[in-house]
């Protein structure tokens, strides 16, 4: 199954998710976000007759002159939060798991993307995608709408992940693509000390940054019974052992590391959780805007 | 019982033992390459010493059962001193019922005495003619301690000149015989049927002289002389042919259909197979060899028949021997059995050991067979 065709019963649960900036939008309350900018939209979208309590700013005088009728400007509000999600591409998240070859940490990525646009789409969001490979970021911007929806999907269906990313390098690109106040969801294995380094300037400058950790099966439960070839595809080492003597020292290890990293990442404002490929796509979701949830 | 092998540099095959033990070992060193991105957490330390684990051992360990079980079959176990300690009943074919009735006790094994010892309880054999060479073959096929009993009837037949000399004291029963044996009569001397040629006739008075030694003092020889042309009476049993060169085919014919002829030597006769001496002189030298052709005999002298070469023919004891090459009567074989129980007094004889190689072989068969199904079901991953 692909990964961006969601199983209907996952489709279900999205619908009562939501994603949640940590502070109040600033700019139009037209969405779903609490708003201090009582500002109309930009875009024109449709005249329609004046109600009770219509703004009578909002009439269009030169209307009411042509046909004596009092008309309002209805605009095509955009929504004040753009939704920024930050894929992954490089080699560490092709892996996949002994049990399950076929599903790799890149297409759990992509399935918990597709079910982020799910979200953003329905509660009206605009949302971007920025894919963070070896040959340089591609960046879609953001806009609302299932035509835009389409777009991201079928950027996202023939990608590949490959080679190393070098996310230091771009770090002046995402400064000057993702707004201020915009919420960046960033959907990586973690292992990568650039990217990590990128989330945490992205949220020193004051920008609502997410870190969801894509872990797989075998990095939660070691099931290597045998001797391997362990073989890292980004830095091209390897380690030849025996998988029942590595595993308990490799599990308290990675442990603790996950542990540094979220101490890390607490410190610096970002919110973060982990998935495991094998469970379903709504769960980190549902984890990462749990407390911040609206009633 | 205690177990041998009687071949045991046979068991330089469980050096075969390691292969199973190498090629599940070998499977460990062979190690799959796998992408771990998280590839710092692990140990970067040395590799710790290769543990000899061994891989699906309920496989591993009936390979080696089997081979295990192929090397001893070469090494040809044996168990020894397994006997049968039962007592050993061997009834003679031809006693009456009541007496096979009542034979053994229960726990007794009761055989035949006939060729193979065949179990009482089936078909009763026919009786055997030489009954005292197979209690000698029953003898030394058992084992010093088993108990035998034989029962006999009141008469042997077709015994040795000397009671028989066994290993061991056995119990020795004789039973009435179902039948009673018939009286041995003495035959009438044969009726001679004498055809010569004009030159050999001289012969034919030595064999008037015994046909007449031989009849009653009253009574003609049964004799009767012709020319070598005239054609044998159709009651013809004994025949003395003395014309030289090949018998006529239908002499030939009629000596196949069972008659006894008596040639010169100069008298070429088909004869099959070995022939052997029927009458010797005083120091040994056969006068007289005897053939069978189909189903009759052909007897032949060695030397010309005139008293110069052959000077047994006019001695006193050329009738009775002429009788007794004419018609064999065979050596008295018969005795009472109460007069003709073993003796003991032979060593006993050593009892070949018990063969286990037909277990093994099932053994070896069945972990055969689960070592395929093992190796071959369809839950196994990869081989080795």
């Amino acid at each position: 199954m692909s990964p961006l065709d969601l199983p209907p019963d996952l489709r279900s649960r999205l619908r009562s998710l939501s994603i949640v900036p940590r502070r109040a939008a600033m700019l139009a309350s037209a969405g779903q976000h609490d708003s201090r900018n009582r500002g109309g939209g930009l875009e024109f979208a449709q005249y329609r007759a004046y109600e009770r309590g219509d703004d009578l700013r909002s009439i269009d005088w030169k209307l009411y002159a042509r046909s004596d009728r009092f008309f309002v400007r209805d605009a095509e509000r955009e929504s004040p939060v753009a939704v920024w999600i930050l894929l992954d591409a490089s080699a560490s998240m092709d892996q996949a798991d002994l049990a399950r070859p076929d599903w790799t940490r890149f297409d759990a990525a992509r399935r918990l993307a597709a079910s982020l646009i799910e979200i953003a789409l329905h509660q009206g969001d605009r949302f971007g995608l920025i894919v963070e490979g070896a040959n340089g970021p591609m960046v879609i911007t953001p806009h609302a709408g299932g035509r835009h929806r389409d777009r991201l999907r079928l950027a996202m269906a023939p990608l590949k992940s490959t080679g190393v990313a070098r996310w230091t390098r771009d770090l002046t690109l995402f400064g000057d693509r993702i707004g201020p106040g915009d919420l960046i969801l960033i959907l990586t294995d973690g292992f990568d000390d650039g990217c990590i380094e990128v989330a945490e300037r992205l949220a020193a400058s004051g920008r609502d940054v997410c870190l969801i950790q894509i872990l797989t099966v075998d990095e939660r439960d070691f099931p290597f019974d045998r001797g391997y070839r362990f073989h890292d595809p980004e830095t091209g080492a390897a380690l030849v052992a025996d998988g029942p003597a590595l595993r308990q020292e490799f599990l308290a290890r990675f442990a603790a590391a996950r542990a540094a990293l979220s101490a890390r990442l607490d410190a610096r404002g970002v919110r973060h959780v982990a998935h495991f490929i094998d469970e379903s796509a709504d769960q980190p979701i549902r984890a990462l805007f749990r407390t911040t949830g609206r009633s | 019982m205690s177990p041998a092998l009687l071949f045991p540099a046979g068991l330089i095959a469980l050096a075969a033992l390691a292969i199973p033990i190498v090629l599940h070992i070998a499977r460990r060193t062979e190690s799959r390459t796998v992408d771990f991105a998280a590839l710092r957490w692990l140990e970067a330390r040395p590799k710790p010493p290769r543990s000899l684990r061994l891989e699906e051992l309920v496989l591993l360990a009936t390979r080696l059962i089997l081979l295990a079980a192929l090397a001893l079959w070469l090494a040809r176990p044996v168990l020894r001193d397994v006997h049968d300690t039962r007592r050993v009943v061997a009834l003679a074919p031809g006693l009456d019922a009541a007496t096979i009735a009542s034979a053994g006790q229960d726990g007794d094994r009761l055989v035949w005495l006939a060729p193979g010892f065949p179990a009482v309880g089936g078909a009763v054999p026919a009786a055997p003619s030489n009954v005292i060479s197979l209690i000698r073959q029953l003898d030394s096929e058992l084992a010093p301690q088993t108990p035998v009993t034989i029962l006999v009837p009141a008469v042997l037949d077709g015994v040795d000149a000397e009671r028989p000399r066994l290993s061991r004291r056995l119990d020795w029963r004789v039973a009435p015989a179902a039948s009673a044996g018939a009286n041995p009569t003495r035959r009438p001397p044969p009726a001679l049927n004498l055809r010569y040629a004009v030159d050999a006739e001289d012969g034919v008075r030595y064999f008037r002289a015994a046909a007449t030694a031989w009849a009653a003092a009253d009574t003609d020889p049964r004799f009767e002389a012709a020319p070598a042309d005239q054609p044998i009476g159709r009651d013809t049993t004994h025949l003395i042919w003395l014309a030289p060169g090949p018998l006529p085919a239908p002499i030939v014919a009629w000596i196949r259909d069972g008659g006894t002829a008596l040639v010169a030597l100069e008298v070429r006769a088909p004869v099959e197979g070995e022939t052997a001496p029927v009458w010797r002189d005083a120091v040994g030298e056969p006068l007289a060899v005897a053939g069978r052709l189909e189903r009759g005999r052909v007897i032949r002298f060695t030397r010309t028949l005139q008293p110069s070469t052959l000077p047994a023919l006019v001695e006193p004891e050329f009738p009775d021997a002429l009788a007794q090459m004419l018609q064999p009567t065979a050596p008295p074989a018969q005795v009472a059995a109460t007069d003709h129980a073993p003796l003991t007094g032979i060593p006993p004889n050593d009892q070949p050991p018990l063969d286990l190689r037909p277990w093994l072989a099932l053994i070896i068969a069945m972990m055969f067979a689960g070592e395929r199904w093992l190796s071959t079901r369809r839950a196994r991953a990869a081989a080795p």
